[in-house]
């Protein structure tokens, strides 16, 4: 199976290189690889089906418990026949498709080539990360594939959208799988499922899986990518959009129910969502004129159908499930192909200007109205068994009989729409002339033949198909048993429902007031695509408000955000629990005081001294207020130190200063702001002498370290000042590192002046130039 | 010089002996071997740069610092070959050079030298990323003049040099003061690097200003922090206010006012939000080899110093403060998310991206277990390998003024350079955390950890915001591939040796870890823990 | 012995009070004062925490129980040293910023002003996909 997968990227590889010299037959070297997986898998499938199922293990990081697992049971092999099968019969399809010497055609058939091997491993897959992994390599296919090579803009827009959607719902399923994993235990698929976990978190990590399954299958509210996407070739919409890609959601809901069919979290959501995209996609197929979006919303409205059935958790439900996926597989991607030939031999799809073509090319009629069949549950095809089954699922009573409803509702609007398909793709209409089309050939018409008879032979076949899909329901341990799969069930309420589709599908196309009325009335709420709009267009604007408000650009603001910060961080902490002191005093020795009024006044006058050379005065009188109030607190060592540093910088501010103009410049700030930085300094400072009495508070004797150093300053380091001893010998290596900060800021602010003395002047340009040429270099 | 000093330092320092003992040195020069070997060569550097001609220099200098690097590396290899798992201390109790410390220096040494690729690159810009003469005025003719010439201010080298050792040490310091020193040693290169650009230079200027006071700002923080919990414990040195922590008859607002403000003091150099503000404006002022050099190994040291602050000193208190840190978390993923999503410069916008980041570092940070350690440590080693790889790639996207950094300038720069464009695709992917890539491992690692100790809610958000900043690295590649080129677009350079080398190892290893972490993993998972 | 000392409490607030102000106004000349006003304060601080005044701590001086604290002394003085080395260094670069700009002002990041002031030009629901003309400019 690995092997399979490893072949799909390396055909990818291969493809992309003989592009140029095979032109368009690189499909069909693409379609290989899919076709013998088909055949690989077809040979082992009487184990397959008789439920022994073959797993293959690689071990990635078995450290943190991330291996890869595949394994192919039932379910995957159903899928499998849609992905290797289907992919084989589009991929042979585009090569005759492709216009000779079409551009493009290597990275086209790469791409799907890849998406193929990806699809390919999502529905083996069996550890949560390996289904993640493929299951985001097929949305970035996509995305590739619809956005081709980007020349149109709504190519890039629909691209985007089915990325944005698909994407954002594949993060939340690997939340979900997160959480699952978390809650059972285990990361492969097959033991969550069989041994399910419950609980409040099981519940978040279902509906995280559900936004997975919608956004990937376009449901409703998620639906719009899908029509979107149909700007992408035929072909490949036949193949992502109808076969494989879109199936994914449903195949997840199906991995996943029988383990979670009966908790309501997981089925209520699904029943109901689904049942609103079936009729929504219905009603819009109505009212297209496209073909291609017609069949767009159509699979829409299918996939709702699918979900439903898949999302009910009760063995009949499953079986119709599996059947219809089966069945919607094979007709839909014949039909897109049906598009694809017209469109191509036509030269539109556009259901008012088409007319005449099924006299024209009845075989190509053929093959649709067979697959259309299927698709509106015609007897004896394959869309008809399941559909029977479908109905017979939800006889049960209770809320079945509104899900019953629904779908039968829904089905009549799937006939309604297939005739409105046949008609509009095929019919001689009176009004118009007959288009022009060339006949297609064996190349065009096979492709599109295979899976049209696919459904019929099913069909007829019924015991086929049984054993194909039986093995499915089977594992599932909710709701009755299920009847087999049968063309003819008796007479009975799935007959009635049929056949009641089938009249009201006429009569619904036929009288186009039936629903027309509807048209405007729909609150524009439920518009899906403007809800896309808005979030996108609600994030980028909230950033912009949020970027505003938060990056101002000025140091200042940042500053005061920091200190703000650190109120939060430490002061609310340190302040909650602050035991008041016992006792106070003025101060310890009476000096303090005139020394502690010096500094203050020093400090204050610095804030108001308008020549820059008055303030760094004021400023050093703060220094050296310090240094003497540390002599009075018996530091005689720190006082020196400060002494000397505080000449020391004096002498380099003097340096500096001689090249500076003698005033601050003249930028006063707005009074609001300045008593906002007021503010917030004062409390800041406030907080910080509160720390100081706190840490003063918090002494009761000195710190065993000190004592020790005392003590063996003396006896160890031969030093009477303890001081010392500890900078010179106690912590001598971090007084080297201190000599290091010291020796690169001497390195480093000679780098940036040293230079200077030669070359500096006064400034030339004005303040004015040398802003805008910082604007100009902002700009680039 | 300064191996003498630390000789003399360490034969002296014998606080951390039982008495008795006095006697013996107590110091473990292999294991401290690649930190003497960095600081030494970046000493030599400077000496150096006074008595070498300057036509000589820049070989000479970039010789020194690869070889140094290498010779760090050969040495640390040798030591980790048979360190003890349990690790050691040395240096009187100043250094802990266990597990933990050892992953980190290997992933520093490794930045590093990619960082000494890109800065010692002359070919894309010629004459390097450098200034000739920093002082010379912008504008004039000097300045027209010195962005012709070839030279380069060479101490860049050495600077960087003593940047790296002092990362290393920051990451291995056991006490807060060594750590303290550590950072500004770290520090102090950085800010001057800043300022040092060739193109552009009032921005960088700019940069170099604000960096260094908003820095100097959040030191003093962590020095406040430090003498806060100095008066708690009466000791500076880690395990020592583990132990206070764990006894209950003290005052517990000094412990937690000096937590705080020793982690604001770390959470700055992380640049993790709130305390990123400087981010943006320095990533994109300072030279672009500079800005990888600080987004891929700035965040390692602050980061392993926060590892290693939180787990050894605060771990039996954790239950009152990680509240906080959850909060901070949050912050720090909203807004490198949120204000990602409007930036218009791809310097910024992977500035705003690391915020991001580093709050997915942060969860990993406060799970407090040896799986969110080694996890951590995992992430920072891919995320340091891919940012450094991005930043290269944007050196190289160029026109007449120097590099194009602004968004619309890369439009269609898939039709000029599907290469360039092909691997800056990879590392955004990466980036966003993308399975196959190393980013996708380091938030798995990252993210089991956090759930298994019990913060799945925190998880949830960081996962929106992944989503969300998919949404920038998206807008990116969607330029890249579909938008026409511009007119007058920018060029790209074909990388020299050293670029080139520099990207393909950041390549390899992003590729490398996504593929096969195992190797990696093993090692950051390969138990031992904190030593103190 | 759980005491606290008015005079100094008013005096750490008050020089941490000018030091902030001052680090937040636009004239690096007074960051750099500001810078130093705090360096100053971190001093203060560590010294008075360090408990009431005592001897100084020489084992000579004095008996050992009235010696002050030792060690925060020691780290006051690498406060004062580094708060030195980074005195300079912001010197060097004020002074650099003034040879530079022709002032010595921190001013607002430009690409933040424009951000701010950006035409709602992303704010359109295809701002991902680019406008063509975005293209070509």
């Amino acid at each position: 199976m690995l092997l399979a997968i490893a072949l799909h990227m390396l055909v990818a590889v291969i493809v992309l290189l003989i592009a140029r010299r095979a032109g368009r037959w690189v499909f069909a070297i693409a379609a290989a690889v899919p076709a013998v997986t088909f055949a690989w898998v077809m040979s082992g499938s009487a184990a397959t089906l008789a439920g022994d199922a073959r797993v293959e293990t690689l071990s990635w990081a078995p450290k943190i418990g991330l291996e890869s697992v595949l394994r192919l049971d039932v379910l995957s092999f159903v899928m499998i026949i849609l992905v290797s099968g289907v992919g084989a019969v589009v991929f042979a399809f585009y090569a005759a498709y492709a216009k000779p010497g079409e551009r493009g055609v290597g990275r086209t058939a790469a791409l799907l080539s890849v998406f193929a091997g990806a699809m390919l491993g999502l529905v083996l897959a069996d550890d949560i990360f390996t289904l993640y992994v493929f299951w985001e390599l097929t949305t970035v296919c996509s995305f590739l594939l619809v956005g081709g090579d980007g020349v149109s803009r709504a190519a890039r827009r629909s691209a985007v959208q089915a990325l944005l959607v698909t994407a954002i719902g594949g993060l939340a399923m690997l939340g979900g799988l997160v959480l699952l994993a978390e809650a059972s235990g285990t990361y492969r698929i097959s033991e969550i499922v069989a041994n399910p976990p419950s609980g409040a978190a099981v519940n978040v990590a279902l509906v995280l899986l559900l936004v997975g399954v919608v956004t990937k299958s376009a449901q409703v509210p998620f639906h719009p990518w899908l029509p979107g996407a149909m700007v992408a070739p035929t072909p490949v919409s036949a193949y992502l959009h109808a076969a494989a890609m879109v199936k994914a959601g449903v195949y997840l809901l199906a991995r996943f129910a029988p383990g979670f069919g009966d908790v309501p979290a997981w089925w209520v959501p699904a029943v109901v969502l689904g049942s609103l995209t079936m009729l929504i996609g219905g009603y819009r197929a109505l009212r297209e004129t496209d073909l291609k979006t017609l069949l767009a919303y159509g699979t829409v409205s299918q996939l709702g159908f699918l979900t439903v059935l898949m999302g009910a958790g009760t063995r009949a439900a499953a079986l119709a499930g599996i059947t219809l996926l089966l069945a919607h597989g094979l007709f839909k991607s014949a039909l897109f192909l049906v598009v694809g030939v017209i469109d191509r031999q036509t030269g539109t799809r556009d259901i008012r200007h088409l007319s005449g073509v099924g006299r024209q090319s009845p075989a190509l009629a053929v093959f649709a109205v067979l697959a259309l069949a299927s698709m509106a549950g015609l007897p004896p095809l394959l869309g008809f068994v399941g559909k029977e089954t479908a109905f017979e699922a939800f006889t049960y009573g209770g809320t079945d009989t509104f899900v019953l409803v629904a779908i039968a509702l829904g089905s009549v609007l799937t006939v309604a729409y297939s005739i409105r398909f046949v008609w509009g793709a095929f019919a001689t209409k009176t009004d118009l002339p007959d288009t022009a089309v060339s006949t297609p050939g064996i190349g065009l018409l096979g492709p599109v033949a295979l899976p049209a008879l696919a459904g019929l032979v099913f069909g007829v076949a019924t015991p086929l198909a049984s054993t194909v899909v039986d093995g499915y329901p089977a594992a599932m341990p909710f709701g009755p048993e299920a009847s087999d799969l049968a063309l003819w069930h008796g007479i009975g309420v799935p007959l009635g429902l049929s056949v009641l589709a089938l009249v009201g599908g006429y009569l619904v196309y036929r009288y186009p007031a039936s629903w027309q009325w509807l048209c405007g009335r729909l609150p524009s709420a439920l518009n899906a695509q403007r809800g896309y709009e808005r979030a996108v267009t609600g994030l980028d604007d909230v950033a912009h408000k949020v970027t505003g408000r938060l990056q101002v650009g000025s140091l200042p603001a940042y500053l005061g955000v920091i200190l703000v910060a650190v109120f939060v961080v430490a002061g609310v902490g340190m302040i909650s629990d602050t035991p008041l002191p016992a006792e106070w005093r003025w101060f310890d020795n009476p000096l303090q005081v005139p020394l502690a009024l010096l500094v203050l006044a020093g400090a204050w006058a610095a804030v108001f001294a308008h020549r820059r050379i008055t303030a760094v005065l004021f400023a050093s009188v703060v220094g050296y207020g310090i240094a003497a109030l540390f002599i009075v607190d018996g530091g005689p060592d720190l006082a020196l130190a400060q002494f000397l540093v505080e000449s020391l910088t004096l002498v380099v501010f003097v340096f500096v200063l001689r090249r500076f103009p003698a005033h601050f410049s003249n930028l006063k700030s707005i009074r609001s702001f300045r008593f906002g930085k007021l503010a917030v300094a004062a409390t800041a400072g406030i907080l910080v002498s509160l720390a100081g009495v706190l840490y003063s508070g918090a002494r009761t004797e000195s710190p065993t370290a000190s004592q020790e150093y005392a003590e063996r300053a003396v006896s160890e380091a031969g030093a009477s000042n303890v001081v010392n001893a500890i900078i010179v010998d106690f912590r001598a290596f971090d007084t080297v590192g201190e000599i290091t900060v010291l020796a690169v800021a001497a390195a480093g602010a000679a780098s940036l002046i040293l230079a200077a003395q030669r070359s500096a002047r006064r400034p030339t340009e004005s303040d004015e130039d040398s802003k805008a040429s910082k604007r100009k270099e902002a700009s680039r | 010089m300064l191996t003498s000093s630390v000789l003399t330092s360490g034969l002296l320092a014998q606080q951390g002996q039982p008495p008795g003992q006095g006697g013996a040195p107590e110091i473990d020069y292999l294991a401290i071997l690649p930190i003497i070997i960095i600081f030494g060569a970046a000493a030599v550097g400077v000496l150096l740069e006074a008595v070498l001609p300057k036509h000589q220099r820049w070989s000479v200098q970039v010789g020194l610092s690869i070889l140094a690097i290498v010779g760090a590396g050969l040495a640390f290899a040798y030591y980790v070959s048979d360190a003890p798992t349990e690790g050691i201390t040395t240096i009187a109790g100043a250094l802990s050079i266990d597990q933990p410390a050892l992953f980190l220096w290997g992933t520093l040494l490794a930045l590093g030298f990619g960082s000494i690729l890109l800065i010692a690159d002359r070919s894309v810009e010629p004459g390097g990323a450098f200034v000739a003469e920093a002082a010379i005025r912008p504008g004039t003719v000097q300045d027209r003049a010195q962005a012709q010439t070839t030279g380069m201010q060479t101490e860049v080298f050495p600077l960087a040099l003593f940047a790296l050792g002092g990362m290393m040490t920051f990451c291995a310091a056991n006490d807060l003061l060594t750590m303290f020193i550590a950072l500004e040693v770290l520090s102090l290169p950085l800010y001057l690097l800043c300022g040092l650009a060739r193109r552009r230079r009032l921005l960088s200027q700019e940069a170099a200003v604000k960096y260094f006071l908003l820095g100097a700002f959040a030191s003093a923080f962590f020095l406040y922090g430090l003498a806060l919990l100095y008066g708690y414990a009466g000791s500076v040195k880690l395990a020592d206010i583990a132990t206070a922590a764990a006894g209950t008859d003290r005052s517990d607002a000094l412990l937690f006012g000096g937590l705080g403000l020793l982690v604001v003091g770390l959470l700055f150099k992380g640049s993790v939000g709130p305390f990123h503000t400087w981010t943006p404006d320095v990533y994109q002022g300072a030279p672009t080899p500079v800005t990888a050099f600080m987004a891929a190994c700035t965040k390692v040291a602050a980061f392993g110093g926060m590892l290693r602050v939180l787990t050894v000193a605060f771990e039996s208190t954790s239950w009152e403060w990680r509240g906080v840190l959850w909060g901070v978390a949050i912050v720090s993923m909203v807004i490198g998310a949120i204000l990602g999503l409007t930036q218009t410069d791809v310097k910024r916008m992977i500035a705003y991206s690391s915020i991001a980041h580093a709050g997915f570092l942060l969860i990993g940070t406060i799970a407090l277990t040896d799986q969110g350690v080694s996890a951590t440590m995992f992430y920072l080693l891919a995320y340091g390998f891919t940012t450094l790889a991005a930043f290269g790639v944007v050196s190289l996207v160029r026109d007449s003024s120097g590099e194009a950094t602004h968004l619309s300038q890369w439009a269609g720069l898939a039709k000029r350079s599907p290469l360039i464009a092909a691997v800056f695709t990879f590392l955004l992917l990466a980036l966003t955390g993308i399975p196959l890539t190393s980013g996708f491992v380091g938030k798995f690692v990252v993210f089991s950890a956090a759930i298994e100790d019990g913060m799945a809610p925190l998880v949830v958000i960081a996962l929106v915001a992944s989503a969300v900043a998919a949404f920038f690295y998206l807008r990116v590649i969607v330029l890249m591939y579909f938008s026409e080129p511009a007119e007058d677009g920018p060029t790209v350079s074909v990388p020299g040796t050293f670029t080139t080398a520099a990207i393909t190892l950041g390549v390899a290893v992003t590729v490398l870890l996504g593929v096969l972490p195992t190797v990696v993993l093993d090692w950051a998972t390969a138990g031992g823990g904190f030593a103190s | 012995m759980f005491t606290i000392n008015i005079t100094m409490a008013v005096l750490l607030a008050g020089v941490y009070t000018v030091g902030f102000y001052l680090l937040m106004q636009r004239s690096l000349m007074r960051v750099v004062l500001g810078i130093m006003i705090i360096g100053h304060g971190a001093n203060l601080f560590l010294q008075a925490a360090g408990g009431p005044p005592g001897d100084p701590a020489m084992v000579a001086a004095g008996v050992p129980e009235n010696m002050v604290d030792p060690l925060p002394q020691a780290m006051a003085l690498t406060a004062i040293v580094i708060t030195f080395a980074l005195t300079t260094f912001l010197l060097a670069l004020a002074y650099r910023s003034w040879v530079f700009l022709g002032h010595d002002e921190v001013q607002d990041d430009l690409h933040d002003y424009r951000i701010r002031r950006l035409p709602r030009r992303y704010t359109k629901p295809d701002s991902l996909v680019g406008s063509d003309s975005e293209a070509n400019s």
